[in-house]
C-alpha cells in the first residue's frame, strides 16, 4: 500500500514536471501542441522496446509537435478481431503493418476512410500491387526460406526443388498466420495446376507453427533445415549478432513481394493528424527507422540510407494482385486443410 | 438404454443446430473430429494407468511427500501450455538435449501423434493421482490394520482394495481428462506438425482468428457441447470431483503392504519410469535456464519489473471478481434443485469453449457499459475474473452444500444473515477448497495470454505476454526464464495460501 502510494506520489509529481516541461517547450516553439493523442492500433513487434514505436514517436513529435499512443496487439488478425469488436465505438485513429491477406480479405469499406495517395511520397511499389484508395505500403519483403550456411551449401534453387528435397522445412500455417497463406500464394502463383502435387511433396518433411513467431524460434532451435521467412531475416543476425550463418534462398523463379501497409480508420477523430502521421511514416527519417528496427525495406522512391545486409538476398520480385489474394485465399486454405 | 436415447438425441441437436449456423461437414471437419476423439481417448487411457501406479507407489513409498508432489504436478497445469511445448523441444527436439546425447532419434516423433500424446498426459496426469490418493489416503486406518491380522497377500490387496479404487478413480478423473484434451488447442498447433493433426477447438480458432466468423465458431463449440453431453449420459458420472478439492487427511500411518518385494520392484519401476520420462526432461529444462547466466538480466529489466506488478494486480483483481460473483451465485441460487448439474455444465463451457471466444462474447454483453480502451487493465481482469468464476463455484460447491446441508434450515429458522451464515458456518465447510480456488485461479490468470492479447494495451504487459513478446524477437531463452519464474510463483503461491498449520508436507 505504501509504495503503491509513494508511487501514485511520484506519478503525480512526475506528471507535473512533465506538464510544466512539456509547456515551456512548446511555447519556446512557439507552437501551441495537440493535447489528445493519436491513437494507433499496431502489432506488438512495433510497440515492444526493441520496435520501432518509440524512435516514431519521438520524429512525429519533432515533426508535427503531437503525440502518438501505441495500442500493441499480438499481431495484424488480433488488430482486426478488435476493430470488428469495437465498431463505431472505436477510438483507434491509424493502424500500421497490416500484411497482404489481411488486409486484401478486410472490408475496406466499413473501417478504411479514403486516402488520397498524392497526399503523401511518391511510393516505390507497383500500383498494382495495392491497388486501393483505402491504404498505403509502408514497408515491403520478399518471402524466403532460410537456411544456416554452414550447413548447407547447395540450397535448392526453387521451390519444387525444395520440396523434392529430404530437407526438414518449417512453415507457418495459412490458417493462422499471413505469411503461411502468402506462401501458398506463391506457390500456386508459379506452379498453377500443379500446386497440390508440389505441396503434397512438400509437406512429406514439413512441419506447421501456428504463427511466424512460433516457426523462427522452432528453426533456431534446430529444428529443421529451413524456414518459411524473409529474405532480410539474414540481416538481424549479421545486425544484432555479427552472425553471417544464415542465408536466404534466392529461387530461379523469383520471390514473392510482401507489403505492410498502413490506413486511416473511418472512426478516427483526427484525420488530419492520422494523415500526417502516414506522411511521417513514409517521410525519409520514418523508413530509416522502420527498416532499421522492423529488419524491412523501404517504399518510398526517394533514396534513403539503409545498411547494405538488408539487401544482400534481394531477388527478382514476384507479385499476385490484390484481386487474386481475396478471390483464392479460401480455395487455397482448403487445398492446404485437405492435402494427403 | 435411456442414456443411450438421451446421448443419440444430444448429438443430434447440436449436428441440427450447426448445420443450420451453415457448418460444412467436409472430410476436413470430420477428420478433425476424428483426431480429437482419438487423441482424447489415447491420453485419458494412458493418464488413468500411469496415473493410478504413479499414485500407488507414492502413497506406498513416498506418502510423506505426497502433498508437495501433488502442488508441483497442480502448478504444472496452471502455466501457459506453450512453456511445456518449449520443455519438449529443448529436451526431444532434433537438437534437443536427450536426443544428442542418447543419440535416440526422439524428434522422429515429436510432431504428430505421439508428441501431442506426450504433452498431453504430461499436462493431466495429475487430475488422476490427485483422484486416486485422495481415495487411497481416506481408506479407514481398520482396514489396514484387518488386512495385516489376515495376513493379506498383494494381490489379494489388489483384488480387494486397489482394484475397486482404480475403478472409483476412472470413473471420477478420465471423463476430466478427456474433455481436458478434447479441448487442447496451444499443443496440438505447435506440436500437430500439420493439419491432419487437429483438433475441433483449432477449427474454433480459426474461424475466429481467419474470419472473425463467431456464427461458425458457435456452431463448432455446439458441436463440442454435444458430444461431451453425449458422453456425460453415457458415462456414470460421480460427483464433483474434477479438481478434487475435498483434500485428504493423508494418512500416513499405514506401511502395511510398502514393505512387500512385488509392491517394491513395482513402486520403484514406475518412479524409474516415470522420473525418466518427465522428470528428467523438466530437470534439465530447469538447469538450462538457470545456467544460461546471459538471459538472467530480464529478471532485473523495468519491463520485467512491470509486468510483474501488472501480472500480480491483474490477477488480484480479477480473484477477487471470481471470488465476490462466485458467493454471490452461491448464496442466492444454493437451493436450486438442479445446481449440481448448472455448476457441472457451466464448468464444462468453461473448459470447451476457447476463453479467446468466451472473452469476445462477454465483451460483446459488457460493450454497452465498458469501453475498450479506457482501463485495459479494468477489462482484463473482469473478463478473466468473470470466466473463472465458474471453476471458483465448481471447487467450492461441495463444502458449501455440506454446510447448507447441516445448517441451512436452522439458520434460516434463525433468521442469520448471509453475511453472518457466510462466515461463522460456511466458512468452516469450505475454507480449505476456497484456499484452493483463490490459488488456481490467481495462477491461472497469471498465465493468460488469450484475453491480454486481444485487450491489452501494450503498455501494461503481463509476465506471460512479455514472456510472449520476447519469443518474437528471437529471445527464446530470455523467454523460456519468463516462464520458469511464473512456474516458481504459482507453485509458491499454490503452497502458500493452501499451507495450513500442521500440514507443512
Amino acid at each position: 500500500m505504501k509504495i503503491q502510494l509513494i508511487k501514485h506520489i511520484n506519478n503525480k509529481t512526475l506528471s507535473a514536471l512533465a506538464v510544466v516541461l512539456f509547456a515551456s517547450t512548446s511555447l519556446a516553439h512557439g507552437k501551441k501542441p495537440d493535447v489528445s493523442p493519436l491513437v494507433v492500433y499496431a502489432p506488438s513487434s512495433y510497440t515492444s522496446s526493441y520496435g520501432p514505436s518509440k524512435l516514431l514517436t519521438k520524429l512525429f513529435y519533432k515533426q508535427y509537435h503531437a503525440k502518438i499512443k501505441w495500442i500493441g496487439l499480438d499481431g495484424s488478425t488480433t488488430i482486426i478481431t478488435r476493430l470488428k469488436l469495437e465498431g463505431k465505438k472505436s477510438k483507434a485513429d491509424a493502424v500500421v503493418e497490416m500484411a497482404d491477406p489481411i488486409i486484401q480479405t478486410l472490408n475496406q469499406n466499413s473501417y478504411l476512410k479514403t486516402i488520397d495517395p498524392k497526399t503523401f511520397p511518391a511510393i516505390a511499389i507497383h500500383k498494382k500491387a495495392y491497388d486501393s484508395k483505402h491504404y498505403i505500403p509502408i514497408e515491403t519483403g520478399q518471402l524466403a526460406f532460410v537456411y544456416n550456411n554452414k550447413k548447407i551449401k547447395n540450397p535448392p534453387k526453387s521451390i519444387a526443388d525444395l520440396a523434392n528435397s529430404k530437407y526438414k522445412v518449417i512453415l507457418e500455417d495459412p490458417r493462422f498466420s499471413g505469411t503461411g497463406i502468402s506462401f501458398l500464394y506463391w506457390v500456386d502463383s508459379i506452379y498453377k495446376k500443379k500446386t497440390t502435387q508440389i505441396l503434397q511433396q512438400l509437406m512429406k518433411h514439413t512441419i506447421t507453427q501456428k504463427t511466424w513467431d512460433d516457426s523462427y524460434n522452432m528453426f533456431l532451435k534446430g529444428e529443421s533445415d529451413f524456414v518459411l521467412s524473409y529474405a532480410t531475416s539474414p540481416a538481424y543476425h549479421i545486425l544484432e549478432e555479427h552472425n553471417n550463418n544464415y542465408s536466404a534462398t534466392m529461387f530461379t523463379h523469383g520471390n514473392l513481394e510482401t507489403n505492410y501497409y498502413a490506413g486511416i480508420l473511418k472512426t478516427s477523430k483526427h484525420p488530419q493528424l492520422a494523415t500526417n502521421f502516414i506522411k511521417m511514416l513514409l517521410s525519409k527519417e520514418g523508413q530509416e527507422i522502420i527498416s532499421r528496427k522492423n529488419y524491412a525495406l523501404p517504399v518510398i522512391k526517394e533514396k534513403i540510407s539503409i545498411d547494405k545486409s538488408l539487401l544482400k538476398y534481394k531477388n527478382t520480385q514476384l507479385s499476385v494482385t490484390p484481386a487474386y489474394i481475396r478471390t483464392n485465399k479460401k480455395r487455397l486454405q482448403r487445398l492446404w486443410l485437405n492435402l494427403k | 438404454m435411456k442414456s443411450v436415447i438421451c446421448a443419440c438425441i444430444s448429438i443430434a441437436i447440436s449436428l441440427g443446430i450447426s448445420a443450420c449456423l451453415g457448418l460444412e461437414f467436409d472430410s476436413y471437419l470430420w477428420g478433425t473430429l476424428r483426431f480429437s476423439v482419438i487423441e482424447s481417448l489415447l491420453t485419458a487411457f494412458i493418464c488413468v494407468i500411469l496415473g493410478f501406479f504413479l499414485s500407488l507407489a507414492i502413497f506406498r513409498q513416498f506418502s510423506s511427500y505426497a502433498k508437495i508432489i501433488t502442488a508441483v504436478l497442480t502448478v504444472s497445469t496452471l502455466i501457459p501450455s506453450i512453456f511445456i511445448v518449449i520443455m519438449i523441444i529443448n529436451n526431444f527436439g532434433r537438437s534437443g538435449v536427450l536426443t544428442r546425447y542418447l543419440h535416440i532419434p526422439f524428434n522422429n516423433y515429436v510432431y504428430g501423434l505421439p508428441g501431442i500424446l506426450y504433452a498431453l498426459v504430461f499436462m493431466n496426469l495429475i487430475f488422476m493421482i490427485k483422484t486416486s490418493l485422495n481415495i487411497l489416503f481416506n481408506i479407514p486406518d481398520e482396514n489396514w490394520k484387518l488386512a495385516q491380522q489376515l495376513d493379506l497377500k498383494a494381490i489379494h490387496l489388489f483384488n480387494i482394495f486397489y482394484k475397486n479404487i482404480l475403478k472409483e478413480s476412472v470413473k471420477r478423473s478420465s471423463f476430466f481428462i478427456f474433455l481436458m484434451c478434447f479441448s487442447a488447442f496451444t499443443i496440438i498447433l505447435a506440436l500437430g506438425g500439420s493439419p491432419k493433426n487437429s483438433t475441433l477447438q483449432v477449427v474454433v480458432y480459426e474461424y475466429i482468428y481467419d474470419d472473425f466468423n463467431m456464427k461458425k465458431a458457435l456452431a463448432i463449440s455446439i458441436l463440442q457441447a454435444g458430444i461431451i453431453m453425449a458422453l456425460i449420459f453415457l458415462i456414470p458420472q460421480k460427483s464433483n470431483m474434477i479438481l478434487d478439492n475435498k483434500g485428504s487427511n493423508f494418512n500416513t500411518n499405514h506401511k502395511y503392504d510398502s514393505k512387500f518385494i512385488s509392491s517394491k520392484i513395482m513402486d520403484y519401476s514406475v518412479f524409474i519410469v516415470v522420473i525418466f520420462i518427465f522428470i528428467l526432461p523438466v530437470c534439465i529444462s530447469i538447469l538450462r535456464d538457470l545456467m544460461n547466466i546471459n538471459s538472467w538480466s530480464i529478471l532485473i529489466s523495468p519491463q520485467f519489473i512491470s509486468a510483474l506488478i501488472h501480472s500480480l494486480i491483474t490477477s488480484f483483481f480479477a480473484t477477487l471478481i471470481s471470488v465476490i460473483l462466485g458467493f454471490a451465485i452461491l448464496l442466492n441460487i444454493q437451493h436450486h434443485k438442479h445446481m449440481d448439474k448448472i455448476i457441472n455444465i457451466s464448468t464444462m463451457l468453461f473448459y470447451i469453449i476457447p476463453s479467446f471466444a468466451l472473452a469476445v462474447i462477454l465483451f460483446e454483453i459488457l460493450s454497452p457499459f465498458i469501453s475498450i480502451d479506457t482501463t485495459p487493465f479494468i477489462l482484463v481482469s473482469l473478463i478473466n475474473g468473470i470466466i473463472s468464476t465458474s471453476v471458483f463455484i465448481y471447487i467450492v460447491y461441495p463444502g458449501f452444500q455440506q454446510s447448507n446441508n447441516i445448517y441451512g434450515n436452522l439458520s434460516r429458522n434463525l433468521n442469520i444473515s448471509w453475511s453472518v451464515r457466510l462466515v461463522k458456518i460456511h466458512m468452516f465447510y469450505i475454507n480449505k477448497p476456497l484456499r484452493f480456488a483463490i490459488s488456481i485461479i490467481f495462477c491461472w490468470t497469471m498465465g493468460d495470454m488469450n484475453i491480454i492479447a486481444l485487450f491489452g494495451n501494450g503498455e501494461n504487459t503481463t509476465l506471460a505476454y512479455l514472456a510472449y513478446e520476447l519469443m518474437s524477437k528471437y529471445q527464446t531463452d530470455k523467454a523460456e526464464l519468463v516462464g520458469l519464474f511464473i512456474f516458481m510463483l504459482s507453485l509458491f503461491i499454490v503452497l502458500i495460501v493452501n499451507y495450513q498449520r500442521g500440514q507443512a508436507k
